[in-house]
């Protein structure tokens, strides 16, 4: 059971520490650069054969040339060393070579390290429960290594080091918990740039219709919303995100001033367009879970406003954050669904809502004056122009023809047959030409409603585009033509509206939301994706904003003072449970339960002043105590005996242990 | 000067803090009074690492981030109940000691047992000079572990603390007990190889034998006389001869040495004691029969390992006060 | 019958042992009569008897031992033979010798003393090696050769040896290696106040042995041994024993542990002395009541120095052993 001194790293450890540098490759191979992964792997590769006693460990100068030819590579690639993208290959790669050449306990316990950064860095990256339990168990195995490290080298099985590493891990959980729950949470102490993942899939800031043949959905998650009272009826759900108000004859765009930061006003300064938005009503309040976007937009219904910190409102009524959203996302956000926005329109205002190219699209101009002619005033006139797309024989279709040169004349004449842009862009052209001021809005429609967590679910083919106009008096009115043309999509959703055509997610592979028709795969998939909301929003979700509320819940109001003696208190009680349960000693060293009850007995005794001495048998010790407390030698004889029996006679009585308990309470 | 002083003054206050906290005993249970705890370098550079993802997590708003530092603090801070829980509860009990010649190693055995039914790993006995020891407490209540210290000084030993240690499991933390065993051994004298003068050896040479009557050794007839013991009457002579002998008996006695105090006169006094070292144990070796005259002390002649043991002993405690 | 119901048996299990008791009580009754105010040694000394091992009483002259030996053996009531060991003791004044008949013209053996029920080693300390060692194979092999004849002693055969502690010139203490052959060592120690003043007070009391009657006979003393055999000794009792065991072998107090014969020696003793108490399953109280008798003459302390000497070893170990677990 003895060792000797002179020391070399445990297999068991290495094992484990090979593990883990695999394990820990994983999470990262997607997002760097190939040539890192290979690098990786090689070093496992070589320190596997060293580890089988088949290669030696390269040379001094080899590894040199491996470590600065490595940093060089990362600064070719990223242009940097620092930052999380850098930061991360270089530790892996650090992680690999330190794994090459560790010899003493110093330098496996610097790859340990290494090993955890790796863990913490690829929570940049990856942010869902499986990624999160993924890395927890490639954590987990890091520290069976460092345990491995120090655990005598005669203790050579790696499932024993496991189990306890798990055991340690599993004990860290609650301390974790309340680490992450009551510890203050502050902001940004500098600012860094986030760092992003690769494209991501979500609404563009212009849109053309014709261009495409086929609208590509993506059954990928856009936001969530949490509603706080009841959720408005689907075709009230209007979430804008874009207002394109330019139109070249082929693509509507933001206006340039749109990305001026006067456009912009953050809470806290004064709102120098706070008169042309006026409330009605009660307002809706919610909460919307986002996915990044690296854009700077955010989704809301109109009226929207935010008091989040670091959300602005722009002049054409939308919130936008003060950065890209590049890390899910949470803001809250009050609606007054019923308004008035830009009662008075000014006249630059409406300049810039009635622009359209010098040329082009000639029939449709002359459509639009003779609509003009028609109507008495504006309201008559949108309703001309959508009795327009009523009475033609237009369709909605993910599958439009494509158009070129007059794109409006070829859709309104022509081809009749499109998606929401289509629409949306034909409507606007047709009221700007007709003189009435009309924009275009992007951003998405509907939603899925979870019963689970009583959220909904937008996704990326929830994706919309409509059309405001201005009407005088009554200010900007929402005006939806794919609602006339096709009013399921408004009322149901996209599916439904396409039912016909099959075309329904068609191109977007393997989705569970293409057997929505099946209700346990409906079931299932809201099921996780409530798991997944509960997940952004309580625990991605959970920052400064979040922990003040339902610390304030718990604590009834929150500062500094009650936070500290919360954190202290509830560390303390983590800890006490937690160290009664490991320096637990089974105290009874016997499984016998009439020698437990003897013990208690000898523990009562001590108690009362007579300690059982050192190798004094039970007999000699009870009669002791009887002539210690004459009153009760009775039942210290009956105790005696009930041992005597059990523990020494041939034949021991039944119920000993009920009666030597009844005794021992007798003479407590 | 002054340092000197104050070191000196340091180490009596240690000490005698040490004593009254942890008194010198036959046999200890470590717990929580004897254990103390700090954490390793290693720890330290774990919780700065800790920190660096903690700001991490911070300064990028990323609540896993923060998760994963918060984790990493409290496998810390379990990590330090684990390394305590692994001396806690430990028994240890002085075993054997063997004694030793000055310049060699005396073999002191520790007991641990596991009081509180646990398991202990990886704990570090580590006692004066002796190479340190691991020993592991896994699916064993007890095991043995034999230091080997030094010894330099004739007499008796009495090692210092014994001091345990463990940074198991994750060697963030260490925690350590003095232990001050009740354990010593005696040195004896480090043997010098030398003759030994034959004058003084007492008057007779080996291999020369004395007899004289005893019981022992049949010896030989002589004519039987009235009153002699008729068990002893030879009766095959008897039956031979019709004439009555008695046996006569004799006992032998083989050669006898005297080691003397005096034989090396002249050599300082653990010169004369390596001396008389070598001798008794170059005579055990031999299997005769010896005695040993000290100043103060006698031992008769005798052989066997008691005895050889006895001379050890008074010539390892010459000149020692008796406890 | 042939088919006894079991419990029928225990029946008579208990009652053989209550007659048996009876016995003892009366032996211990007549011993105590002469050796006054020493029952526990006189109970000691018969318990050594019923587990069929040899005695040793050791103590200073004048304290009584031969007298203890010869009560004993006259109210056992069996053959008797003394044995004064000399110097000059020769083994065969132990064993016997072969003797030339001259009417027969053949040899014939002649048995020595310790052909008897009960011998009385008087003094053993005063023979040489070569006699002890005699007498110590005889109580070992219960058997004697010579002239290349074996010849069974016969049974029982119980040695009571005595011994003077302080060791005289011309005296050779029994070798530690040997001491272990007798199941039990005790010492007598000075009588108290109460018993000796009975004795200067009456006549003295030795004039009563010649008076004793024997109490048991031999069928009645092998029930009795039988009946020791079968004392029941529990698990718990073993543990306990192992515990002791371990402890004198592991424990730098001792230099010298407890040997597999010494165990049986505790184990044999302990279920005599329950017997005795009318027991018949052992207590712990048995075997700690037959420890020092039966475990410090083959216990030997560490030579060194730790402070403990003075106090009995029998008693350092059964104070240093948890008698559960």
């Amino acid at each position: 059971m003895t060792g000797v001194v002179a020391y070399q790293i445990p297999r068991n450890a290495m094992t484990w520490l090979l593990v883990a540098m695999f394990a820990g490759i994983i999470p990262h191979v997607d997002r760097l650069p190939i040539w890192v992964t290979l690098v990786c792997l090689l070093c496992g590769g070589w320190r596997i054969m060293v580890y089988r006693g088949r290669w030696a460990l390269p040379g001094g100068w080899l590894r040199a040339l491996l470590v600065f030819s490595g940093g060089a590579a990362v600064w070719g690639h990223y242009g940097t060393l620092m930052g999380p993208e850098a930061g991360s290959a270089l530790l892996l790669l650090g992680f690999c070579f330190k794994l090459m050449e560790t010899h003493t306990r110093r330098d496996a316990f610097v790859v340990v390290i290494l090993g955890y950064f790796v863990v913490a860095t690829a929570f940049f990256f990856r942010l869902e429960i499986v990624d999160t339990l993924y890395l927890l168990l490639v954590c987990f195995l890091v520290t069976a290594a460092l345990l491995g490290l120090h655990q005598s080298p005669l203790q050579t099985a790696p499932r024993r080091t496991a189990w306890l590493a798990a055991r340690l891990m599993l004990q860290s959980v609650p301390l974790t918990l309340v680490l992450f729950l009551l510890v203050p949470r502050i902001g940004p102490i500098w600012a860094l740039e986030q760092p992003s993942a690769s494209a991501r899939t979500g609404l563009s800031d212009e849109m053309t219709p014709g261009d495409i043949a086929r609208l590509s959905q993506s059954p990928a998650l856009a936001f969530r919303v949490e509603f706080e009272g009841a959720v408005p009826a689907t075709d009230q759900l209007y979430w804008r995100a874009l207002v394109l108000d330019q139109f070249d004859g082929r693509t509507w765009r933001r206006h340039p001033q749109q990305l001026h930061p006067d456009w912009v006003v953050w809470p806290g300064n004064p709102n120098p367009w706070r008169s042309s938005q006026q409330a009605l009503g009660q307002a809706t309040a919610y909460r919307v879970i986002m996915e990044p976007t690296d854009k700077r937009w955010l989704f809301a219904l109109d009226l929207a406003r935010s008091d989040q910190r670091g959300i602005g409102q722009t002049r054409d009524f939308r919130l936008v954050n003060r950065v890209p959203v590049s890390q899910p996302f949470s803001y809250r956000v009050e609606s007054a669904l019923n308004h008035r926005l830009d009662p008075e329109l000014p006249y630059w205002l409406a300049r810039r809502n009635l622009q359209l190219p010098e040329d082009g699209n000639p029939r449709s101009r002359e459509l639009a004056l003779q609509l003009r002619q028609r109507s008495g005033d504006a309201e008559e006139l949108v309703s001309n122009a959508l009795a327009l797309f009523r009475q033609q024989p237009f369709s909605y279709t993910l599958k439009p023809p494509l158009l070129s040169g007059d794109r409006v004349d070829q859709f309104l004449f022509d081809s009749r047959r499109g998606f929401c842009a289509h629409y949306a862009g034909a409507l606007v052209f047709l009221l700007r030409a007709a003189g009435q001021p009309a924009r275009v809005v992007t951003g998405y429609q509907g939603g899925e409603f979870n019963p689970l967590g009583n959220y909904v679910l937008v996704h990326q083919f929830d994706a919309h585009a409509w059309v405001e106009v201005w009407l005088p008096g009554k200010g900007w009115q929402r005006v939806d033509p794919t609602a006339v043309v096709a009013p399921s999509r408004v009322a149901e959703g996209l599916e439904q509206a396409v039912a016909g055509e099959g075309s329904f997610l068609a191109d977007s592979g393997f989705s569970p939301l293409q057997y929505r028709q099946w209700a346990w795969v409906s079931q299932l998939r809201l099921g996780w994706d409530y798991l997944n909301f509960a997940w952004h929003r309580s625990v991605l979700g959970y920052d400064a904003d979040s922990q003040r509320r339902w610390l304030s819940s718990w604590l009834g109001g929150v500062d500094w003072r009650r936070l500290g003696v919360a954190l202290v208190v509830a560390i303390a009680a983590v800890l006490g449970v937690l160290a009664l349960w490991v320096l637990w000693r089974n105290g009874a060293t016997t499984r016998d339960p009439v020698l437990k009850e003897y013990q208690r007995l000898c523990a009562d005794g001590e108690r009362r002043g007579v300690a059982r001495q050192p190798g004094e048998a039970p007999g000699r010790y009870l009669q002791r105590l009887g002539e210690t407390f004459p009153g009760q030698a009775r039942q210290y004889q009956q105790c005696a005996r009930l041992l005597d029996d059990h523990l020494y006679r041939a034949e021991p009585t039944p119920g000993a242990v009920k009666r030597l308990r009844r005794l021992r309470r007798s003479l407590a | 000067m002054a340092v000197l002083m104050v070191r000196r003054w340091w180490r009596q206050w240690s000490d005698n803090w040490l004593r009254r906290r942890l008194p010198r005993t036959r046999a200890t249970t470590l717990n929580q009074r004897r254990i103390f705890i700090l954490p390793t370098r290693n720890g330290v550079y774990f919780l700065l690492m800790t920190f660096a993802i903690f700001l991490g997590g911070i300064n990028y708003s990323n609540s896993l981030v923060l998760g994963t530092a918060f984790l990493l603090v409290s496998l810390f801070m379990i990590s330090i109940l684990h390394t305590f829980a692994n001396l806690s509860g430990l028994r240890v009990s002085a075993g054997r000691a063997e004694g030793a010649f000055v310049g060699e190693e005396a073999a002191f055995t520790l007991r641990l047992s596991a009081a509180g039914g646990r398991q202990h790993q990886a704990v570090k006995l580590s006692w004066g000079r002796a190479i340190p020891q691991y020993v592991d407490l896994v699916d064993c209540d007890t095991a043995a572990a034999t230091l080997l210290l030094p010894v330099t000084r004739r007499g008796r030993y009495r090692p210092r603390r014994l001091m345990l240690e463990s940074n198991y499991p994750l060697g963030l933390q260490r925690a350590w007990s003095w232990i001050d065993l009740d354990m010593a051994v005696l040195v004896y004298p480090r043997p010098i190889v030398c003759d030994y003068s034959q004058r003084l050896h007492v008057d007779k040479r080996p291999g020369e034998q004395q007899t004289e009557e005893g019981s022992d050794d049949f010896h030989g007839l002589r004519e039987y006389q009235r009153g002699d013991n008729p068990r002893h009457i030879a009766w095959r002579s008897y039956a031979r001869t019709q004439e009555l002998h008695s046996k006569t008996f004799v006992t032998r006695r083989s050669s006898e040495w005297w080691l003397e105090w005096e034989a090396f006169a002249g050599f300082g006094v653990e010169e004369r004691l390596g001396r008389l070292c070598y001798w008794v144990c170059k005579l055990a070796e031999e299997g005769h029969s010896y005695g040993l005259r000290l100043p103060g002390v006698e031992l008769g002649p005798a052989d066997g390992a008691l005895h050889r043991r006895h001379c050890l002993e008074a010539l390892a405690l010459y000149g020692e006060v008796q406890p | 019958m042939s088919n006894t119901p079991p419990n029928s048996r225990a029946v008579d299990d208990s009652r053989a042992r209550a007659v048996s008791r009876d016995q003892i009580t009366q032996m211990v009754d007549a011993v105590e009569r002469v050796v006054l105010g020493k029952r526990t040694q006189v109970r000691l000394a018969l318990a050594c008897l019923f587990a069929g091992g040899h005695l040793l009483i050791e103590d200073l002259p004048g304290m009584g031992k031969t007298t203890l030996a010869r009560t004993l053996s006259t109210v056992l009531g069996f053959s008797f033979k003394r044995i004064q060991f000399t110097s000059d003791l020769l083994p065969a004044d132990i064993i016997g010798a072969s003797v030339f008949d001259r009417e027969r013209g053949a040899f014939e053996f002649q048995p020595g003393p310790v052909f008897a029920q009960v011998v009385l080693a008087d003094e053993i300390n005063r023979a040489t090696p070569k006699a002890q060692s005699a007498l110590l194979e005889a109580m070992e092999e219960r058997q004697v050769s010579a002239d290349g004849v074996t010849m069974p002693l016969p049974a029982p055969f119980f040695v009571i040896a005595t011994q003077n502690p302080a060791s005289q010139a011309g005296t050779f203490a029994l070798p530690e290696s040997q001491l272990d052959r007798f199941l039990m060592r005790i010492e007598l120690g000075y009588p108290d106040q109460k018993a000796e003043r009975q004795m200067l007070m009456g006549q003295d009391p030795r004039r009563f042995i010649d008076r004793l009657d024997a109490v048991i006979d031999l069928p009645a003393l092998q029930r009795i041994q039988c009946q020791v055999e079968q004392i029941f000794v529990s698990d718990s009792l073993i543990d306990y024993l192992q515990r002791l065991l371990d402890f004198s072998r592991q424990s730098s107090d001792f230099n010298c542990g407890l040997s597999p014969r010494g165990a049986q020696a505790l184990k044999r003793a302990s279920q005599a002395w329950a017997l005795m108490e009318g027991r018949d399953y052992v207590i712990p109280e048995d075997l700690q009541r037959v420890l020092p008798a039966v475990a410090e003459h083959r216990l030997r302390g560490a030579s060194d120095h730790s402070g403990h000497r003075g106090v009995s070893l029998a008693r350092l170990l059964a104070d240093a052993v948890d008698v559960t677990e």
